[in-house]
């Protein structure tokens, strides 16, 4: 009986030592936390004027993603009778040094994704530009075609909104109407203000 | 050696009982393990002498003459395994022998006085017996029969307990004496722990609690696993449980015992597996809802007279998904979904587990020592290490995702957390009692989206615990200091750095209980506090399944409550009532305050700033047992819980709604070997919670002249209706093998629950049938 209790009971202790060395171990550094690959911190619309050979951006940048620093935006100013090439650039610039271009990434899975450009007051004629449709024929909105033909009298303002995993062969969508039937969860949803100079 | 030295110390009493003059009288109660019962003529027999007593017809029995010692009684009674058991004499507690009915019997022997001379008169408590009709279930699903708790879900998948109104940073969970210690601030992040491990689920109220933390604001959850000693002989248990609704189930084995007879060495081992697919709602099923679990643990003990130590190790493996069209992408999503826009599932049944899911595992080791050092006191050592992973999913992946990008998670939580403790117990006649010191550690690793940064903790805290005997009464007490330091890694791209921060505080607790005819009365004072959690003071972001941008505060202090409460229970005749009432004042309570309508990329969101303000939580629970006839016994019971913020007199979202429930049970005489069968009606109503925040308004979404401020307490849509739910269920023995079957939403009907964070977007699970066994060997 001797013999057992001397042995025993260390060998209970000892099995406790082994059993903490567990498989769950975790004494590596702190990884640097890796970006959220959905991050997206610009907007980027880029007008350009075929006739005059001008262009000019507007920006919507939140470098610090949602919460912390408000975002910062410009605001669209555009000029009557007027027809713009416009194309939206979305990018992660939440990193200064690694500027990650997401639109190439949007443009490649085209089919899950369409951006939708919705104004307060109907005026301006915002048309998907043709040549920017996914491999099923349908629009991305990448590229659009804006023809201004009046000014603006009161507060417009004009929003861009990037929906994924949508259902592109709802009624309209094709046309940029972004109804309930569209669906789809939304990726990008921004505001401008919109003035068109007489 | 010790073995003769405790066969010289019987030999000793023995021979002092002939000669000193013997007064000491021992009272008590034999009673049947299952059903609480009197044991009517059960013999109590002091073993190595004819001193003994027969019970009268109620099981209260009564020896004179003992001298004070320490004696061995058999205690026995027709049908039922005799059972040996040591008494300390003079005995002043109350002394309640429990016999279980025939060894197959699937009762427990529970030997009461074997526990704590002065056991809580009012346990708060669900036994292993009853813990059977929730088998498979979460376990805080199975703690809702405990008056006062209730459970907040994300949908069928994840379910944390709520008691008195309070839940995650405020509920502590005590696994096998030890606190549990995961992502424990996520309302969507339940306790990482086995329920087939449990055999008892109780509540820890008062100064007991002050042994493990001062954070249990209301109480503490406890999750106790078989104890390795509690067979001496083999044995074990499987039990298994199946759903129709999900198509799947569980099963779980246990086994244990004591190695031989010649040495004292204990074992047990347990594993478990569930395996559910997609739920079905009345409307069809919703996708995504599966869950895959697997666990296993072991344990090892070694008993001697003085000595009693044991080593436990449990692994918990838990992969569940979440209904894949609850995560939106921006309020706009929402706003549609909420009103009415159709959710694409008309899919069928499936078991595939997609994202959104969750991968968590949990380990735990835990070593404890228990050393006599005298008759009257002991120490007790315990040390306890935890790793905890937490993995989330999102939905979506960034665009154009490499395979990197798909494997990782986008939520990667690793928590290391070591609790040592050392106490010294004393155990007097007029009192009992415990001092201790305990060290805890953390350390939080944090990658993928920038929610919470990274961590350490490092704790210390002293306390103590005494419970005297002041005639009818006993007064329980107790302090606990406690210094933290804590260090968080801010880094992200463009900031880095630590932040250092201290708290310190003192939590105190004082309960007085007596014991009235046929019953108790329980008071209960404490103030309680707890610094403020890593989400509270650095979240930062939008909080996906939220649909909020979360900003914490590292300024916060700490939050402080005081409770007061009163537990009342007695029999009159053959019914039983058990009530509670209790208020809660908070100093400085944490929660997110809504401040803004911020705008991002993804559009415009409520922006949550955690904010201290004052608290009031107050509410009562009602249990009222009955025994009407010979063969029909019911339940009936009441949960109310009020709660308000203080600061503007706003209403906090996730109360719990008031709840009633009713339940009926007829049980048939044995026929042959078929025992113990019944038939019962479970009946709920769940009121609506009308004490529900404004809802909020999306036009503001869209508002050209946004004002950008927010009502002080909102929320997305109104609380849901009041639902009355209908289930059945029936069982029975046959020998070893108990099965019982139930059926859950009767009629199928659709409702939402106020405490599911799903209630936006689905409804509950439709009607369920299931099957529970258990064999016992």
């Amino acid at each position: 009986m001797k013999i057992t209790q001397k042995y025993i009971m260390p060998i209970l202790l000892a099995s406790a030592v082994a059993l903490t060395a567990c498989e769950g171990d975790d004494d590596s550094p702190n990884p640097a936390p890796n970006n959220d690959p959905e991050l997206i911190t610009d907007l980027v619309l880029t007008f350009t004027d075929p006739d005059a050979q001008t262009s000019f951006e507007v920006r919507y940048s939140d470098p610090d993603g949602p919460g912390g620093n408000a975002p910062t935006q410009d605001a669209i100013t555009l000029s009557n009778l007027t027809l713009y090439q416009v194309s939206v650039k979305v990018e992660d610039r939440s990193n200064p040094n690694v500027i990650d271009d997401v639109t190439v990434a949007v443009q490649a899975e085209g089919t899950e994704h369409q951006f939708f450009y919705v104004q307060n007051v109907e005026g301006l004629g915002i048309t998907y530009s043709p040549d920017n449709v996914d491999s099923n024929g349908n629009p991305i909105g990448i590229k659009t075609i804006w023809t201004i033909t009046q000014p603006t009298t009161s507060t417009q303002t004009l929003r861009v909104v990037l929906r994924h995993e949508l259902n592109k062969s709802a009624e309209g969508a094709a046309q940029g109407v972004l109804s309930e039937d569209v669906g789809g969860d939304t990726d990008i949803d921004v505001t401008f203000d919109l003035t068109i100079n007489p | 050696m010790k073995f003769l030295f405790g066969a010289l110390l019987l030999m000793h009493t023995a021979a002092s009982m002939a000669m000193l003059p013997c007064i000491n009288a021992l009272s008590g109660r034999v009673a049947d393990s299952q059903t609480g019962e009197g044991l009517a003529y059960a013999t109590i027999q002091v073993i190595g002498s004819r001193e003994g007593a027969v019970a009268d017809s109620s099981g209260h029995f009564l020896i004179r003459g003992l001298c004070a010692g320490t004696y061995q009684f058999r205690i026995s009674h027709i049908g039922c395994k005799s059972k040996k058991m040591e008494v300390t004499i003079p005995y002043d507690g109350n002394l309640t022998f429990r016999l279980a009915h025939d060894e197959h019997d699937l009762h427990e022997v529970v030997i009461e006085a074997e526990e704590k001379r002065f056991a809580p008169m009012i346990p708060l408590q669900i036994k292993a017996a009853t813990l059977q009709s929730r088998s498979g279930l979460a376990m805080a699903e199975m703690a809702e029969l405990i008056p006062g708790v209730r459970v907040l879900k994300t949908g069928n998948t994840v379910a944390k307990p709520i008691f008195r109104g309070l839940h995650s940073n405020r509920l502590v969970v005590l696994n096998n004496g030890i606190r549990q210690e995961g992502q424990n601030w996520g309302t969507e992040h339940a306790p990482e722990l086995d329920s087939y491990s449990a055999t008892e689920i109780s509540i820890m109220e008062g100064p007991q609690a002050l042994r493990y933390g001062t954070d249990g604001m209301a109480g503490m959850v406890l999750v106790l696993p078989r104890s390795v000693f509690s067979r001496d002989s083999l044995g074990g248990t499987i039990r298994s449980e199946f759903s129709t609704n999900g198509w799947g189930g569980s099963v779980s084995a246990e086994f244990g015992g004591r190695f031989s007879e010649k040495i004292p060495l204990y074992f047990s081992v347990q594993g478990s597996a569930k395996k559910l697919g997609w739920v079905k709602t009345p409307h069809g099923y919703l996708r995504n809802t599966g869950v895959e679990e697997g666990n296993y643990a072991y344990s090892l003990g070694w008993k001697t007279d003085r000595w009693k130590a044991s080593v436990y190790y449990s692994n918990f493996n838990q992969e569940i998904g979440l209904y894949r069209h609850s995560h939106l992408g921006n309020l706009t999503d929402l706003a549609e979904v909420i009103g009415g826009r159709p959710q694409p599932d008309t899919l069928g049944f499936s078991y595939e587990i997609e994202r959104p899911r969750q991968e968590i595992s949990h380990e735990m080791v835990k070593a404890s020592l228990d050393f006599e050092l005298n008759e009257w006191s002991e120490i007790s050592i315990c040390y306890a290490r935890q790793y905890n992973s937490r993995k989330e999913y999102d939905l979506h992946v960034g665009f154009n995702p490499s395979e990197a990008e798909l494997a990782a998670p986008q939520l990667d939580y690793r928590l290391t957390s070591h609790i040592a403790t050392v106490a010294w117990n004393h155990t007097l006649s007029w009192a009992e009692g415990s001092v201790g010191i305990q060290a805890l550690s953390r350390r939080n690793r944090a990658a993928g989206r920038n929610f919470l940064p990274a961590y350490q903790t490092r704790d210390f805290a002293l306390f103590f615990t005494e419970t005297m005997a002041l005639g009818s009464w006993n007064m329980e007490y107790g302090a606990r200091y406690e210094w933290l330091e804590t260090d968080v890694s801010r880094l992200t791209n463009t900031e880095s750095g630590v932040d250092y921060q201290t708290f310190q505080g003192l939590a105190i607790a004082a309960a007085w209980s007596k014991r009235i005819d046929h019953g108790a009365l329980r008071f209960n004072l404490g103030s309680s506090w707890r610094p403020p959690a890593i989400n509270e003071l650095y979240a930062r972001g939008l909080h996906h399944g939220a649909g909020v941008i979360e900003q914490g505060d590292p300024e916060l202090e700490l939050e402080r409550s005081w409770l007061a409460s009163a537990t009342f229970h007695k029999d009159y005749n053959r019914n039983h009532l058990l009530a509670s009432a209790y208020v809660n004042y908070f100093e400085g309570y944490i929660f997110a305050n809504p401040r803004a309508l911020e705008l991002s990329i993804r559009g415009a969101f409520p922006r949550l700033d955690y904010t201290q303000t004052d608290a009031l939580y107050w509410g009562s629970d009602v249990q009222f047992d009955s025994k009407p006839f010979d063969h029909i016994s019911t339940t009936l019971r009441a949960s109310m819980v009020w709660a308000r913020n203080l600061g503007n007199g706003s209403f906090f979202t996730q109360i719990p709604a008031h709840r009633f429930d009713g339940s009926a049970r007829y049980e048939f005489n044995d026929f042959g070997k078929i025992k113990k069968s019944f038939i019962g009606l479970d009946l709920t109503y769940t009121m609506q919670q009308y004490r529900s925040p404004e809802v909020f308004d999306y036009a503001r979404l869209f508002d050209a002249n946004n004002s950008h401020t927010l009502p002080e307490s909102f929320d997305f849509a109104p609380a849901p209706d009041a639902y009355f739910l209908v289930g059945l269920s029936g069982g029975f023995n046959f020998g070893r093998l108990s099965m019982q079957a139930s059926v859950q939403n009767m009629f199928n009907q659709a409702y939402r629950d106020y405490l599911n964070l799903f209630r936006y977007y689905a409804d509950e699970p439709g009607i369920n049938f299931s099957i529970r066994t258990t064999f016992q060997f």
